[in-house]
């Protein structure tokens, strides 16, 4: 699947009734770019590229989109956001989510004239006002994308100096500028892509459809372009070995794979003996004649990856032994007297960071940057993809099986199940229902066993009893109306209605303070619906799908004016929960 | 034209409009086709009705050249009347760099004039070379190259031309 573009242009976007948009044309000609625009002026192309790197649909970021001799344009912010939004997790019916927007900085207003509509159809003259690079109308939308979609990334294209906006694009969440007319733009759009652009695995180590998973592979992919150690954080079964893979293939993929092989030496943290570790990592010099040299696990390593599963696990004393390697590249055989150069990079993994790993062994694991994989309920948009992937990896065991299907009744129980095992307790899921059922074919919620606790699995998150609702909430204070005014009440309804959602939202925001999930990586608390709604609703069996449904019924009326947490937390559940009703 | 805003205006309609806007992208669109990354039958015609335009964006050009003196003058007397009575040595240098500024802008307008006449005459050799039956498309691409090159530099000049006016 190639990477999805959403270009917002004045010149580009727009629409003219007399055949294609010849500038657009002719930039999609420049990146090899398909126009995968619905509207007239796509349709009326006849520009193939053979092969191409995006497929890019284009917004003109103005009303109107079509514009005639004498129609005034003028910039339209909702238009563009609206074009984001369509594309962007969250949206109905959204097929192929954006990897990346390209956003214009000066875009032409005021009237079409005959000499401007006769240089480009359907182009505004302009005004002094397009040109001032304080004001430039891209910066606006640059602003509204970055508040109201944090996660998508934007970068600027555009013909003018980048030195008139580097210091605001940058401070307005844009990733970088690429010069319209740089003759290396279209290299420069491809490293863009790979470096900010949330895109499928091509590598296919994973399934990738949700944002979550997304951002966790755009990670590992900026942390792989060094070989500097690297932290994988993620609980158990979320894939940290198969992310370790994932990072040694594109180091792999870095270097001439032509002739040379890149090693790779997984290893169970847990299973390295303290006694026996100098030996088992640096290997052994012979002393006598009958002695032979041993290599040891690191030098077997020699130019590729290792990946030290489990962490936490490691004896304090091969953590020291390890992190000398990191530090001195370079390893002593046991006894041997002179120490000589090794050229590995270290990947570790851990489901958390615990008092067992030591302070300045962590600094020196996680010096090129942490990953952290997603939980199995953050990405949503995977379960059926993997389920189906498991599906048919079960039947392909034995082939004189029915091929078991997953029903509409199956599907739903396993998007709405939370997965404490993620990834791993899935698979383990769906092939016990594929080994127990060899004979049917429709596999029904009863041939799924979801239950966590048979399988050993149990809650481990702690959610605090009751809420600090004191701290946040004094509704008899704030209330806007006071018994006297009794009789001035009539019509304000929407308002008390309006009152009433902030407060809940105010009840919310206490509960999801509360469950704040702290970590050391993120001392400031990373928001989690689920237990929050758990607390704040006082049903510990509420499912996680349900706790979103409510935030979003709860926030959807106050959706302009949320901020912080409460912010978050309503992104999170339209990301979990993009196509639910409201009921 | 005596009005820098409306000469700025007229310059940046040819730099970013015309120059970089369209001529660079179609010019980009017909090495691609030559290069056979793509398939189209109208990067040329495209490239060729673009380059149609020259004449009347020279003659736009000539005016705006034409007009710097008296945007100059204009920008010389302000500059003047802006500087400080010379009382500390730190005036007197302001003094000296602001003036030193002027003879500058008249230099790099003599060289936009130079890559005016290098552009004219690729455009020239560029419309001859895509007109030309059989097309020869190893020496298409090499004058469309050429072409993208001359409008690079001609982009350039107007850029710094823009930049001395309005320091």
């Amino acid at each position: 699947m190639r990477p999805r573009l959403l270009v917002i242009d004045d010149l580009f976007g727009r629409q003219s009734d007399d055949g294609p948009n010849r500038d657009r044309e002719n930039l999609c000609a420049h990146f090899l770019w398909k126009d995968v625009t619905r509207d007239a002026a796509a349709a009326a192309s006849s520009l193939q590229i053979k092969n191409p790197i995006a497929d890019v649909v284009f917004t003109r970021g103005q009303a109107p989109t079509l514009a005639k001799v004498g129609d005034i344009v003028e910039n339209d912010l909702e238009s563009a956001v609206q074009a984001a939004r369509k594309g962007w997790y969250g949206s109905e019916k959204l097929r192929s989510p954006w990897s990346l927007v390209l956003v214009d900085l000066s875009f032409s207003t005021g009237e079409v004239t005959e000499a401007s509509h006769r240089r480009a159809p359907g182009m505004a003259c302009g005004r002094d006002s397009d040109n001032d690079p304080s004001g430039y109308f891209g910066l606006a939308i640059l602003d509204a994308l970055h508040r109201r979609f944090p996660e998508l990334p934007v970068i600027i294209l555009s013909s003018k100096p980048r030195e008139e906006v580097s210091v605001e694009f940058s401070k307005r969440g844009a990733l970088g500028f690429i010069a319209r007319d740089d003759p290396k733009g279209p290299e420069l759009l491809r490293a863009a892509i790979a470096t900010h652009g949330l895109i499928p695995d091509e590598t296919s180590h994973f399934i990738a459809e949700s944002l979550s998973m997304r951002i966790a592979l755009r990670d590992a992919r900026r942390l792989a372009k060094n070989e500097e150690p690297i932290l994988i954080l993620g609980e158990r079964g979320t894939g940290k070995e198969v992310l370790a893979r994932y990072l040694h293939q594109i180091r792999t993929e870095q270097v001439n794979t032509n002739t040379t092989r890149r090693p790779w030496v997984a290893i169970n943290s847990a299973g390295l003996n303290p006694n026996l570790v100098p030996a088992e990592l640096f290997g052994v010099e012979g002393r006598a004649a009958n002695q032979v040299d041993r290599e040891g696990i690191i030098e077997s390593a020699q130019g590729g990856d290792i990946f030290l599963d489990e962490i936490s696990d490691m004896a304090p004393k091969v953590q020291g032994a390890i992190m000398r390697v990191i530090e001195t590249k370079e390893v002593t055989r046991v006894g041997g007297s002179k120490p000589f150069p090794v050229d590995v990079c270290f990947i570790g993994a851990t489901q958390s960071i615990t008092a067992s790993l030591r302070p300045e062994f962590l600094d020196r694991l996680r010096s090129g940057g942490t990953v952290t994989m997603p939980r199995l309920v953050e990405r949503r948009e995977d379960i059926l993809p993997l389920a189906e992937l498991f599906l048919t990896e079960a039947d392909a065991l034995d082939p004189s099986n029915r091929k078991h299907i997953l029903t509409d009744s199956a599907k739903e129980a396993l998007i709405h199940y939370s997965w404490p095992g993620n990834v791993r307790e899935l698979r383990s899921a769906i092939y016990e229902a594929v080994t127990r059922n060899p004979g049917v074919e429709h596999l029904h919620p009863s041939h799924i066993r979801l239950e966590s606790e048979s399988r050993g699995y149990s809650e481990v998150r702690q959610v605090p009893e009751k809420i600090n609702a004191h701290e946040s909430i004094s509704p008899d204070s704030e209330a806007p109306f006071s018994a006297s005014e009794v009789g001035k009440w009539a019509g304000l309804l929407p308002q008390i209605e309006q009152e009433h959602y902030r407060l809940v939202a105010r009840y919310l925001e206490a509960a999801l303070k509360a469950t704040l999930r702290r970590t050391p990586l993120n001392p400031e608390g990373q928001v989690q619906i689920h237990p929050a709604m758990k607390l704040a609703t006082g049903t510990q069996h509420l499912s996680a799908s349900k706790a979103a449904d409510i935030i979003k019924r709860c926030l959807k009326p106050l959706e302009g004016e949320l901020s912080g947490s409460l912010l978050e937390a309503y992104e999170i559940a339209c990301r979990l929960r993009p196509k639910s009703v409201n009921k | 034209m005596t009005d820098l805003g409306q000469w700025d205006r007229s310059r940046r309609e040819i730099t970013h409009s015309w120059l970089k806007n369209t001529l660079l992208l179609a010019i980009s669109r017909v090495e691609k086709q030559l290069t056979g990354e793509t398939k189209d039958d109208c990067a040329i015609s495209n490239l060729l009705h673009v380059l149609s335009y020259w004449p009347e964006v020279c003659e736009d050009l000539r005016a705006l050249l034409e007009a710097l003196p008296g945007i100059q003058m204009g920008l010389d007397e302000s500059i003047l009347s802006d500087l400080p009575m010379v009382h500390t040595d730190a005036d007197f240098a302001l003094k000296v760099t602001r003036l030193c500024a002027i003879p500058e802008s008249n230099a790099i307008s003599e060289s936009v004039e130079v890559k005016m006449a290098a552009f004219d005459l690729a455009v020239a050799r560029t419309k001859a070379s895509l007109t030309q039956e059989p097309q020869d498309s190893q020496s298409s691409l090499e004058t469309a190259r050429l072409l993208q090159t001359h409008t690079m530099q001609l982009s350039e000049a107007l850029s710094d031309l823009g930049r001395s006016v309005q320091r």
